[in-house]
């Protein structure tokens, strides 16, 4: 710290050439000029040698305190004494000393003047050092306090930038390892300027270059920019730390979420299979006992049981696409009306006697989505409705544009959903901790692919109670454009 | 409805889809013939020369799109594609290259025995000349006239939405690729024109549809294309 600090003030000797000097010279020459008039006033009133020697200490005291330098010291010490001379000992007016005792006086006047002008200087240099050190360790704290509260690389990137434009009134440019370049225009990257690096734990993480003025950039605006560098190290590789672990936890959410998949499903396919073989084996051991009808009703039960396990594999293999990488979708500019079609002629065989009333905008709304996961979005709402309302009850499935959202909306008169489950209901397997019960159907394994298509399409979806009854499940994705009805 | 005498060959190379599908067409009065590999498909339409071809595109030997190019070649025959879900692009890219329609499994024995009424409507119609009237419910179009009626009522098609009814009329019961409607309009087929046939698509089924949710006559199959009603 002491040599970081040494530094500064020779820099600034330096900076202050013949200007300071002269500076100094005409301190202590007004300074000296007034002790002489001082004294020259107090000897024509008959005060003593005594006291005019007084004020030429004074004197060179003062000449120190304003110039803070023991060389303008020394001279001035010189100064008074051969001034002490000419004016005041005898024979006045001459550098002859004629007494003895004056020139002991003289002498230990310009030892005495030496040893406290010395010691005035070295307590100003003391005094500064001191204001240094506060100037630094007040600048560390505010680079390090700054740096504190950034995140991401961009922004860790910019505050240095910007301190090091505060502090130094240099431009900078930094470029990461992994190809990142923040600071300049693109048009105008700078050619020139000093590159220092940007240090990390194990290897340096990228580069700074600062672009100087014409005067170079100078130590203590080095010292500066090493400084906000080393704290951008940091600051980064936090960053990086930061992100890693970010990533373990997602991949140990990811295993676990995995795991209960592959729990739910197992117990979402156990039923409907034991109901197949049982089916098929009783309609295998006991074909002639069985009458017509019977095994009518055995046949279709068993169609039945396997549509369901159909939709269940439609919907397992979607949320396999989603758990993979972040459900890839490939959006299409899709006609509404196609989408909606689709979805209700998918369920026109599983209504089993509820009216589906279906209503669009008036005007042909396109907007861009996978039209193939909206659609299981909508049969899974659809297959949803079905699933918790008695036969015969109606169903709304409702499409209108709202500013530039396209917004769906699938309702029943229902029980409705339970309050307890609004918030979850969009979870994939809320029951994790529950008991399956085997007798009911159906895990949040619909509702959540539906939270996650709709979310990867950059909408959102809500469930909700409406308030004549029933179950009302909203969702909406972005539109674009809609086109006129010609 | 029965088969009479109309010959199907099934290429699949799953034993119990294969078998099921047979037993249901035979059980249509449906003559059929069933194999296991892409060599003996091919070997057993230059021998029998069936009327109709049900193609897997999963075959372990072959690639479906080269089977369905060099049956073409032999003779033009209504082949239909049975594809696994999610195959979007392999689907057009079979429709594309001359494949009549698909059916995605799993599917219903109902929605393959339609679709098989279709192709065999298609080889009763090949040899007629094209129809100046065309009548489906309450869907009227005098071609000669270019006259749309929904009903009693005359309905005003741009030329476009005309354009593309016809199309699809021509086209009726097959899946019509946007990039097949696309060249039959204009040429040729670009992005920005899947979007266009999209838009006029759903204007046009505003007006000849009684409820444009549940058509009658125009069917979606997203992220493939559209198809027109035939029965």
């Amino acid at each position: 710290m002491g040599q970081m600090l040494q530094r500064p003030r020779k820099g600034k000797m330096k900076g202050k050439g013949w200007n300071a000097h002269f500076l100094q010279v005409q301190n202590t020459a007004v300074v000296l000029a007034v002790a002489t008039a001082l004294s020259l006033g107090a000897n024509a009133l008959g005060i003593g040698r005594e006291s005019v020697t007084m004020i030429y200490l004074l004197g060179v005291l003062m000449v120190t305190v304003l110039t803070g330098n023991y060389v303008s010291g020394f001279a001035a010490s010189i100064i008074s004494v051969m001034l002490l001379n000419f004016f005041f000992t005898s024979p006045t007016y001459t550098f002859v000393i004629s007494q003895s005792a004056d020139l002991i006086t003289l002498l230990f006047f310009l030892i005495t003047a030496m040893i406290s002008g010395t010691v005035m200087s070295l307590l100003r240099q003391q005094r500064e050092l001191a204001q240094n050190n506060e100037k630094t360790t007040r600048l560390l704290y505010e680079f390090a306090g700054g740096f504190m509260h950034v995140n991401g690389e961009k922004n860790i990137a910019h505050k240095g930038m910007e301190y090091i434009l505060r502090h130094t009134g240099c431009s900078s440019l930094v470029t990461l390892n992994e190809g990142a370049v923040y600071g300049g225009s693109a048009n105008e990257r700078m050619t020139g300027g000093t590159a220092f690096q940007i240090p990390g734990v194990s290897q340096s993480l990228g580069s700074l270059k600062v672009q100087a003025g014409i005067s170079g950039i100078g130590n203590e605006n080095e010292l500066v920019i090493k400084t906000v560098a080393t704290l951008m190290g940091t600051a980064l590789e936090r960053e990086s730390i930061y992100s890693e672990r970010e990533n373990i936890r997602i991949a140990m959410e990811r295993e676990k979420m995995r795991s209960t998949f592959l729990r739910s499903i197992a117990h979402d396919l156990r039923t409907p299979l034991t109901a197949l073989a049982g089916l098929g084996n009783l309609l295998n051991e006991n074909y002639d006992t069985l009458t017509d009808e019977q095994r009518k009703e055995l046949a279709q039960n068993m169609s039945e049981e396997t549509t369901w396990l159909m939709n269940l594999v439609e919907n397992i293999l979607n949320m396999t696409r989603i758990n993979e990488d972040r459900l890839i979708i490939h959006k299409v500019e899709e006609v509404v009306d196609d989408v909606v079609e689709e979805a209700v002629r998918h369920m026109s065989g599983l209504l089993h006697g509820r009216a589906l009333e279906v209503s669009l905008p008036d005007e042909v709304v396109t907007a861009p989505m996978d039209g193939k996961l909206i659609v299981q979005v909508l049969v899974n709402l659809l297959d949803n409705a079905v699933r918790h309302t008695p036969e015969g009850s109606p169903i709304g499935l409702k499409v209108f544009t709202q500013k530039d959202k396209v917004v769906f909306e699938v309702s029943d008169n229902g029980p409705g959903i339970a309050p307890d489950l609004l918030n979850t209901v969009f979870d994939s397997f809320v029951r994790g901790t529950q008991p399956v019960s085997d007798g009911k159907r159906g895990i949040g394994l619909g509702l959540a692919i539906c939270r996650a298509v709709v979310e990867a399409h950059g909408g959102s979806i809500k469930a909700e109670n409406s308030v004549e009854g029933g179950a009302k499940f909203t969702f909406h994705i972005p539109g674009k454009e809609s086109h006129e009805r010609e | 409805m029965s088969g009479n005498s109309v010959k199907i060959l099934i290429i699949e190379d799953d034993k119990y889809i294969a078998d099921f599908i047979a037993l249901t067409l035979r059980q249509h009065d449906y003559a059929c013939q069933t194999a296991a590999s892409a060599a003996e498909g091919l070997f057993l339409y230059s021998a029998n020369r069936p009327d109709i071809v049900l193609l897997d595109l999963g075959l372990p030997d072959r690639d479906g799109l080269e089977i369905i190019k060099e049956i073409l070649d032999i003779k033009e025959t209504p082949i239909l594609i049975v594809s696994a879900r999610g195959q979007e692009k392999e689907k057009v890219e079979a429709l594309d290259a001359g494949a009549d329609d698909y059916i995605a499994k799993p599917f219903h024995m109902g929605e393959l025995m339609a679709r098989i009424r279709v192709a065999q409507r298609k080889l009763a119609r090949q040899s007629d000349t094209e129809e100046s009237t065309y009548c489906l419910d309450n869907l009227k179009i005098d071609v000669l006239k270019r006259q749309v009626f929904v009903g009693e009522d005359e309905v005003h098609l741009t030329p476009l939405e005309y354009r593309l009814l016809i199309i699809m009329i021509r086209n009726r019961g097959r899946v019509l690729t946007h990039n097949f409607i696309a060249k039959e309009v204009w040429g040729y087929a670009e992005t920005e024109s899947a979007q266009t046939i999209r838009v006029v698509m759903a204007n046009l089924r505003r007006k000849i549809e009684k409820e444009s949710a549940k058509p009658r006559h125009i069917l979606t199959e997203i992220g493939v294309g559209y198809r027109f009603a035939d029965e």
